[in-house]
């Protein structure tokens, strides 16, 4: 097969850091290219620089085997080169047609937009490539898998025969990932190419013919997915072994800490979104929150922490009911809390590590006394925080935005575990993190359960909970649907009940 | 106990030269209208500066033009950093200025207590005016900015067309026919420069807090360096000491020195609000707490704050600034709330506050800077120039404008290291 873009010998070099070194790859006609690496690995970088949104510092791209200098996106388009980026770049109150044709739109004599035609042929279009979509439906109102698919029509109507994806599945639930998986293959049979980029092994494995392994801003490697496995990738990502299935210390159960029952709550729009649910958790143990991404396991969470009120029922800790309290007695009393969105709850991007190190414990002794700051204390705790987990670079004043995903992940996972919980409540703590930052965060969970801490774990990744927890609920449409000991259950056990196919007869949670 | 070496980026410096740019071009634009009106523009701005330093009388103008600007201007730098925009600065300084203006004629003190008597009730008052807008904003979710603004009609009416024409009138408590209310006690007037009138026991009293504030800060500031807590004790004292000696010549000796103007020790509250608002802001919990809800709502929450109840105190302390704003317009300036009213410091601080990019220290130098320009406004009036003294706010407005077209002046600024490139 002859190549469809070749790069040789990209280089980038930014301010600080060495984004792309000497990159040399070449990529083939009806392929799909995987390109992994770590946060930070170039492969953004690489990316922008194909689309034209950056231009190399040194080395030359072929496109069709001509050499072709890309000044933008505008060109990367003429050339037949489509991006879907990770974050949709769609007018959310148009409508899918609107959006497709925005830029390019038909029009009658020239003057007057043409919106039947345009209709008609997204219609078209969409039919063609098998991904039937309603161009009518407002963008805004549309589920993230469907705006995906907007955003690759929209691609594709510009003549793109080269897809890259950019992390496309951060943002997809599981069933959404097996609708793009199909969208990906419909596309190389009608001829196109795909980059795809990912840093999530299990899923290059499944859909790329080859895979490049970015480190440090180069190629460590181009290999076939036939011909490695996610162990090999990982070495390679990360430069030294991984462990993928993590080995768990015998369990100790201590007494009951956390009790909920028959607890009932809205969601933000007022309709009922958590619909009766009693568990119980003891210290030593994860008990693991299964289930598709809105089910209820948001507003469980945001009731169980403070940060949204219950309809009805009770939520004990430590046998005292705090049902209805707020953040601050929960925190008191011992609950600690990894939020889902790190970015709009977890941390202040403004403030710097040490101020965001102490948030929540930022009005208790040592940090303050009386109204008054201990600067000093807060600074010591920060560093001495920053060496024990690792937090990059080791600079206290740093802002929080400008830190990578996994070390604000660090910053929020530091906090939670030195503020001594009782009970741990981590919200899909490894959402968009690379493999070390992932490996990271698992072993503090577990530590924290081996300290005699108990965890509650959710997560939209099915292997995560069971790789870590000790009981797994499954919750679907606002209950648990089923309770289960990881050790007797499998993936395809639990997945009956996400989809809501199996429910127990009576669940003891 | 070592502090972290603060990170100097380009941003940051950008961040500095923002403003600036902003004032500079502002001041290009003063020029060329000036030029088109077919004036010299240098020897207008040369006759404004000229205007500001050229007596004692401008000088004088300028102090309290500055100082009563910095109230206004922190006063929504302050709101601003819980995320609420007060418009109501002028609201909250009329009804802080009609407190004063009660509180120094209806009430009578020693010199000692009155002034800070009406201090604290204008401060509070000022303050719930605020407020109100701050539970509006949390409890039924009106936008800060309607409230605001309606609350500032309301204080104007309830103000200036009522109480000042009709009860609290000089023509209804003394039967002169003086316009506004009633002139304030000599005990409520703060100290001018030329010290009027000779009250020695204010003038000691002064002296003591200004030892007193001087050992205080002297000692925060040591206390940050490895000092023994004996020595820093005796240093902070000995400060203390030498800076109300230096005070005293000026307390006692300048009404020998200066002749009569209105120039007041309302220029020193002024500075020490600056510092108090900084302190508060950036090393107290309250601040901690505001400065987070600022940023961040949901975090805030997540962190087990109070975000209604930190939005209204803001608001309480924000309205309280300008309500000392008015305190000293009266008790400094004044004297009494004249029939007409000078306005326009709370809107004009809505301008402070953005040219100081809502910093407390940034809002105190564009305060500076607008008490040179508007006092020696004044001058450009004479001939050769003629140039009214509004042209000031055409100034302060141009300024503003760049200011909110910063993202142009930072890509302008950025300019030259655009094509580096920036790391992703």
């Amino acid at each position: 097969m002859e190549p469809v873009i070749e790069l040789k010998g990209i280089t980038k070099q930014f301010p600080a850091v060495l984004a792309n070194d000497h990159i040399d790859m070449s990529i083939r006609k009806k392929e799909v290219f995987a390109i992994v690496g770590e946060n930070g690995a170039g492969k953004t970088t690489l990316m922008n620089i194909i689309y034209g949104l950056y231009q190399p510092d040194s080395g030359k791209i072929l496109i069709r085997g001509k050499e072709t200098r890309i000044n933008g996106p505008h060109q990367a388009i003429a050339e037949g080169i489509g991006m879907v980026h990770q974050h949709f770049m769609l007018v959310p109150v148009l409508t899918v047609a609107e959006n497709i044709v925005l830029g390019i739109e038909p029009t009658k004599a020239g003057l007057v937009m043409d919106m039947d035609r345009a209709r008609k042929e997204v219609a078209e279009f969409s039919q063609k490539y098998g991904m039937p979509i309603d161009p009518d439906a407002r963008v805004e109102y549309l589920p993230v898998g469907m705006q995906q698919r907007v955003e690759i029509i929209k691609a594709l109507f510009r003549g793109a025969e080269i897809l890259i994806l950019d992390e496309p599945t951060a943002v997809l639930t599981p069933l959404e990932r097996e609708g793009l998986f199909l969208t990906i293959n419909a596309l190389i049979e009608q001829g196109k190419t795909v980059i795809f980029i990912s840093h999530k092994l299990n899923e290059v494995m499944a859909i790329a013919d080859r895979i490049a392994v970015l480190r440090g801003g180069r190629v460590m490697g181009v290999v076939d997915s036939k011909e490695t496995s996610e162990a090999q990738l990982a070495r390679m990502m990360v430069g030294r072994d991984v462990v993928l299935d993590i080995a768990k210390n015998p369990q100790k159960l201590g007494e009951l800490v956390l009790e909920v029952q028959d607890l009932r709550a809205k969601n933000e729009r007022g309709l009922d979104a958590v619909k009766g649910i009693s568990f119980h958790l003891r210290r030593g143990e994860i008990l693991g929150i299964a289930g598709v991404e809105g089910n209820g396991q948001t507003e469980l969470i945001r009731v169980l922490t403070g940060m949204a009120k219950a309809e009805s029922g009770k939520v004990l800790v430590n046998r005292k009911e705090m049902t209805g309290a707020t953040v601050k007695s929960l925190r008191r009393a011992g609950i600690a809390h990894i939020p889902q969105d790190r970015l709009r709850t977890g941390l202040i991007l403004p403030f710097n590590i040490s101020e965001n190190i102490v948030l929540g414990m930022h009005a208790e002794p040592p940090f303050a006394r009386g109204i008054v700051q201990q600067r000093a204390e807060v600074n010591r705790f920060a560093k001495e925080k920053e060496d024990e987990f690792d937090v990059r670079p080791r600079d206290i004043t740093v802002k929080a935005k400008s830190l990578s995903g996994g070390n604000q992940q660090k910053v929020i996972i530091a906090r939670e575990v030195s503020s001594g919980p009782e009970v741990m409540i981590a919200a899909q703590p490894t959402r968009g993190l690379d493999i070390g930052a992932t490996e990271f965060v698992h072993r503090k969970l577990l530590e924290e359960r081996d300290k005699g801490k108990a965890v509650l774990l959710q997560s939209l990744e099915l292997e995560e909970i069971l790789s870590l927890s000790d009981r797994v609920m499954v919750m679907y449409g606002g209950e648990i649907v089923g309770c289960f000991e990881t050790k007797t259950t499998n993936e395809d056990e639990l997945a009956h009940y996400m989809l809501g196919l199996k429910r127990q007869e009576h669940v003891k949670a | 106990m070592s502090r972290p070496k603060a990170r100097f980026s380009y941003s940051n410096l950008l961040d500095l030269l923002v403003p600036i740019v902003s004032i500079l071009l502002g001041l290009i634009v003063g020029m060329i209208l000036i030029a088109v009106a077919g004036k010299n523009p240098l020897g207008a701005y040369g006759a404004m500066f000229s205007g500001a330093f050229g007596s004692i009388n401008s000088i004088s103008e300028v102090i309290i033009k500055t100082a009563i600007l910095t109230f206004t201007g922190l006063s929504v730098a302050f709101a601003y950093k819980v995320g609420l925009f007060n418009i109501g600065a002028e609201g909250q300084f009329i009804i802080g200025a009609i407190t004063a203006a009660f509180l120094g004629h209806w009430i009578h003190l020693p010199g000692i207590l009155h002034i800070p008597v009406i201090m604290v009730a204008s401060f509070i008052m000022g303050g719930l005016w605020a407020a109100i807008a701050g539970w509006l904003k949390v409890t039924r979710g009106v936008h800060e900015v309607i409230s605001t603004i309606m609350l500032n009609w309301i204080a104007v009416y309830l103000v200036e067309n009522w109480l000042v024409t009709g009860p609290l009138s000089a023509v209804k408590a003394t039967g002169s026919s003086d316009a506004g209310t009633p002139i304030i006690d000599g005990s409520a007037m703060l100290w001018r420069f030329i010290a009027y009138p000779p009250d020695q026991a204010g003038r000691i009293g002064l002296l003591v807090v200004i030892f007193l504030v001087a050992a205080i800060v002297a000692h925060y500031i040591l206390n940050r360096s490895p000092i023994a807590k004996a020595t820093n004790l005796i240093l902070s004292l000995v400060v203390g000491a030498g800076v109300a000696a230096l005070s005293s010549i000026a307390i006692f000796q300048w009404q020998y020195g200066i002749p009569g103007d209105r120039a007041n020790i309302g220029i020193f509250f002024a500075m020490a609000a600056v510092a108090i608002t900084f302190i508060l802001l950036y090393r107290t919990v309250t601040g901690y707490e505001i400065r987070a809800t600022g940023f961040n709502q949901e975090a805030a929450r997540y962190a087990g704050i109070n975000i209604k109840q930190r939005t209204i105190l803001t608001m309480f302390i924000a309205g309280g600034l300008s309500g000392l704003a008015g305190m000293l317009m009266i008790c400094g300036t004044e004297r009494r709330f004249p029939g007409v009213f000078p306005g326009g410091y709370g809107f004009d601080g809505i301008a402070m506050a953005l040219i100081g990019q809502n910093s407390p220290i940034g809002t105190f130098l564009a305060s500076v800077l607008f008490g040179i320009i508007r006092g020696g406004a004044t001058s450009m009036q004479l001939p050769p120039y003629e140039i009214h003294k509004t042209f000031a706010d055409i100034i302060q407005g141009s300024v503003v404008l760049f200011i909110a077209a910063n993202n142009i002046i930072r890509y302008l600024l950025m300019f030259p290291f655009k094509r580096k490139g920036e790391v992703d």
